[in-house]
């Protein structure tokens, strides 16, 4: 979907940005872009809708060179969100996500549907919230509305730049699980950008770790965290990996290693695993549903069974890992 | 001093001038914004960074200088470059010049001043630059170059007081009548509605503002609480767009409203305008808009226009207007006025070819020029009588003309021109150098006009020669009634007064003709009630008179005052 290649950026200070990079994104994929500040992730972003234009290197979105493209044209096609103040503080909800439609040329009565549907996508009650201004709400409730405007005018790509960052940890979690139970939806192209690396092995189907303009790995999330591709992504992972290994590693690697064994029995009634989940989340499903074995789903069938206590002792063998290192 | 004396006596007079106050302000405004606004935006978004400071910084500097000091500016500029120097355009020129700073730097720091973030998701969304400018950045730049226009209106109402100098109108006319008469009434008439002026429009612009602020950065809307799951109220809110296509409606029609009465309809159809008037000795002459340009004090002292007014039944089509004395004789000649009050012996008006109109109904009492002397000056100081005296009955009209003329049109100082005369007369003699001063000090006086200054400089001259009291010049007063107000206080102790201006204008009496008669009378009134003492009259009569362009005068068979004046009713 977006094809960046050999893509070059020196700033007119002399500062090279990005350097040569080059990344495939999938159609329906997100990709994180993840790396400190002055790593490159954000001008790369904005190359894509040429907010900045590159130096050298080709940008193609949907096979067609963006530099052949109007680029008004084009970011019309490109959803784009930021950090909470990009809300437009004179307009109401509904204004504010209607200007991709309107400047799409979307007629009065389209644009109010999509506009209530993409509110009660991102659970706020268009009845309620519609005619409100940015100031009547919470910085969740702006960010949501934030996720929303992006995705008004159906655009098959969405960039979005840190946009839960300046949200507390709380509403900040809840708002990347509604995304990604959205995005299981509406299956759109999204390049993110974040320097939280928790976000970005959350959110990302593939993350690309920048250093200074330079792309370190560019690989899925278990990847990233169990096989770190250079003494860069190693050191910045640092202690987190082991943290990150619960997040990481799924069931279903634990069927494969053999660690659990597998089987394959009709699924009971009742609460389960699926084969998807994290360590952690396992550890969560226990603790709300109070179970002590739970069976673990695969295709609609039990493909596995796993006890508090045996998941329990692996999340202790995956910390343990961390603790061996450091001695 | 009461307000309802002051409606029923200057009513009509309140309404027209307040009327033309507005007219001033509402033309300035509209021009100012018409520049200042498209300059601040792009100003705001060009890419040369050099431009914004050097454009602010040179409407800065026009700020810096004196409201009444860049209108004198201008005054003389567009002499220099013959364009009219007074009436509504100089003073329009200089409201517009002085109005533009606040507006300019209010839309320049608006737009300056939202979020680059936010103009950066406008550009990520797709919006091109010129909706980023109408979307976003004017919408949210909007209360506040609405504060600026704000500023600017009331300042302009302040500023616009000081174009009556320049006969633009308006209510400085009232304020400055007040000031040459030194009447509260005429002073109260023009500050009061000037005041309410200002403070109406800036309620109603404070409004405007407040109505024109995007609902969402209002700063009385608050913060809802986080969570609140009330549907807000569904009241049927009008876009901004509309509110400004709204307003600027309004201002259009108040604007029309102003204007469509200052266009000049017969002038426009000049053309199909034949009409002729039959004058008094059977000429048919074609019909022709005569206006009026009077000094302020013409038009306020009562043996000023009032009463020739009254006198002679004379009524212009338009109020006259009022014009500061030096300009006068200039916007006669060029034609920015057709008839002004003249003094008979400025030497102007046979240098700018203009005819004195023949009061024949005799209404200007005589204006013969005398010192006023404070009598206990004269006490103190032997001989000080006979030293001013020394001039008496010593310059001749045509004499004082040509000293007129030196100073105004040849450019010569008034002392320099005052000792030359002196001299020639040989009251001074040549060359000789006036002895150091160890005497008392006396404080001579003048009004703000040329030969006032000329005859006060030889007042002091003949001192510093003559005697050894040491002279203060204080030549450039505002008016009569300034200079007596300080001759009877004892801060001047002595000026040169007219006969007919202290009969007519200070002890309030009706004009007489016989000029020894009202001589005998100021010189006895003075002594009783002021203990100011007339001394021998120095020669010149400089009455008041009507004057206008001679070839137009010739032409619509003008002679006379009642000529004018039957001209006018016809």
């Amino acid at each position: 979907m977006i094809t960046i290649e050999e893509v070059s950026k020196t700033f007119p200070d002399g500062t090279e940005a990005v350097k040569d990079l080059s990344l495939e994104i999938e159609e329906g994929e997100t990709v994180v872009l993840l790396g400190t500040s002055g790593s490159g992730k954000t001008t790369t972003m904005k190359m894509v809708n040429r907010l900045i234009e590159p130096t050298s290197g080709r940008i193609s979105v949907d096979g067609q060179d963006i530099m052949d493209q109007d680029p008004v044209q084009l970011r019309r096609h490109i959803g784009y969100a930021i950090q909470s103040i990009g809300l437009f503080p004179h307009m109401t909800l509904g204004e504010n996500i209607s200007v991709v439609p309107q400047l799409l040329g979307w007629d009065q009565p389209r644009t109010d549907d999509h506009v209530d549907q993409l509110l009660n996508m991102v659970q706020l009650e268009p009845e309620v919230y519609r005619d409100r201004f940015p100031s009547q709400l919470s910085g969740g409730q702006r960010q949501r509305v934030g996720v929303a405007r992006s995705l008004a005018g159906d655009p098959p790509v969405v960039l979005m730049d840190e946009p839960f960052g300046a949200l507390d940890p709380i509403t900040r979690e809840q708002l990347q699980n509604e995304f990604l139970e959205l995005e299981d939806e509406i299956k759109k192209t999204v390049v993110f950008v974040t320097h939280d690396v928790f976000e970005a092995v959350k959110m990302g189907d593939r993350i690309a770790l920048l250093d200074a303009g330079e792309l370190q790995q560019l690989s899925s999330p278990a990847e990233l965290v169990d096989n770190p591709a250079n003494e860069f992504v190693s050191q910045f992972l640092g202690q987190q990996r082991f943290q990150l290994a619960l997040v990481t590693r799924t069931l279903e690697f634990l069927l494969d290693k053999g660690i659990v064994e597998r089987t394959d029995e009709e699924l009971p009634d009742g609460p389960s695993l699926s084969r998807h989940d994290s360590l952690i989340q396992a550890l969560d499903r226990f603790k709300t549903t109070g179970e002590t074995v739970l069976p673990i789903r695969g295709g609609g069938r039990a493909i596995g069974e796993l006890s508090k206590k045996k998941l329990l002792s692996i999340i202790a063998e995956v910390l343990g890992e961390s603790g061996e290192e450091s001695q | 001093m009461n307000l309802s004396k002051i409606i029923s006596d200057l009513g009509g007079e309140i309404a027209f001038r307040t009327y033309e106050h507005l007219f001033l302000t509402f033309a300035a405004m509209l021009i100012a914004i018409a520049i200042a606004v498209p300059l601040g935006i792009v100003l705001a978004r060009t890419r040369l960074k050099a431009m914004p400071p050097l454009v602010m910084g040179a409407a800065g500097v026009v700020q810096t200088v004196p409201s009444l000091a860049l209108i004198a500016f201008i005054v003389v500029i567009f002499a220099l470059v013959t364009l009219p120097t007074i009436g509504v355009v100089p003073g329009l020129v200089a409201l517009v010049l002085y109005a533009l700073l606040p507006i300019l730097r209010n839309t320049f720091t608006g737009i300056r001043q939202v979020d680059p973030n936010m103009i950066e998701v406008a550009q990520g969304m797709g919006m091109t630059s010129r909706q980023i400018l109408t979307s976003v950045e004017l919408p949210l730049a909007l209360p506040v170059i609405m504060a600026g226009i704000r500023i600017s209106t009331v300042w302009t109402i302040g500023v616009a007081t000081l174009c009556a100098l320049i006969g633009a109108g308006g209510l400085g006319d009232l304020i400055l009548q007040g000031l040459q008469s030194i009447q509260m009434d005429k002073l109260l008439a023009g500050t009061i509605p000037a005041a309410a002026l200002a403070l109406v429009l800036d309620g109603m612009l404070s409004g405007l503002e407040k109505w024109l602020t995007p609902a969402g950065i209002r700063e009385d809307e608050g913060e809802a609480p986080a969570g609140d799951e009330e549907p807000v109220k569904k009241k049927a809110k009008m876009p901004v767009k509309t509110r400004l296509i709204l307003a600027s409606a309004i201002v259009g029609i108040i604007s029309l409203a102003l204007f469509l009465p200052r266009i000049d309809w017969k002038g426009m159809m000049a053309g199909e305008d034949q009409r002729t008037v039959t004058t008094a000795s059977g000429q048919t002459v074609p019909r022709e808009t005569l206006a009026a340009g009077f000094d302020a004090e013409f038009l306020s002292r009562p043996d000023g226009y009032p009463g020739l007014k009254d006198h002679y039944n004379l009524e212009f089509e338009e109020p006259p207007r009022q014009l500061d004395p030096g300009l006068m004789y200039k916007a006669a000649a060029e034609g920015q006025v057709d008839v002004i009050c003249a003094f008979a012996t400025d030497g102007r008006i046979a240098a700018f070819d203009l005819t004195v109109l023949e009061d024949d109904q005799s209404y200007f009492p005589p204006y013969y020029a005398a010192p006023v002397v404070r009598a206990d000056t004269l006490n103190a100081h032997q001989g000080l009588r006979d030293v001013l005296n020394m001039l008496a009955d010593g310059i001749a009209d045509e004499e004082m003309q040509e000293l007129n003329y030196r100073v105004d049109e040849e450019g010569e100082q008034a002392r320099a021109v005052a000792l030359d005369f002196l001299t020639q007369k040989g009251l001074i003699d040549p060359g000789a150098q006036a002895p150091e001063g160890t005497g008392a000090r006396i404080h001579v006086g003048g009004k703000n006009f040329t030969e006032q200054i000329i005859l006060g400089q030889m007042m002091c001259l003949l001192l510093e020669h003559h005697t050894n009291l040491r002279p203060v010049r204080k030549l450039n007063l505002g008016g009569t009634m300034v200079c007596f107000g300080a001759l009877k206080a004892g801060d001047l102790d002595l000026y040169v007064e007219y006969t007919g201006t202290g009969l007519v204008n200070i002890l309030d009496q009706e004009p007489i003709s016989d000029p020894q008669q009202v001589y005998d009378i100021v010189d006895r009134e003075f002594r009783q009630e002021f203990d100011l003492v007339w001394l021998d009259p120095i020669g010149i009569n400089n009455t008041y008179t009507l004057a206008m362009r001679t070839e137009q005068a010739e032409r619509l068979g003008i002679e006379t005052i009642s000529d004018l004046a039957e001209y006018l009713r016809e």
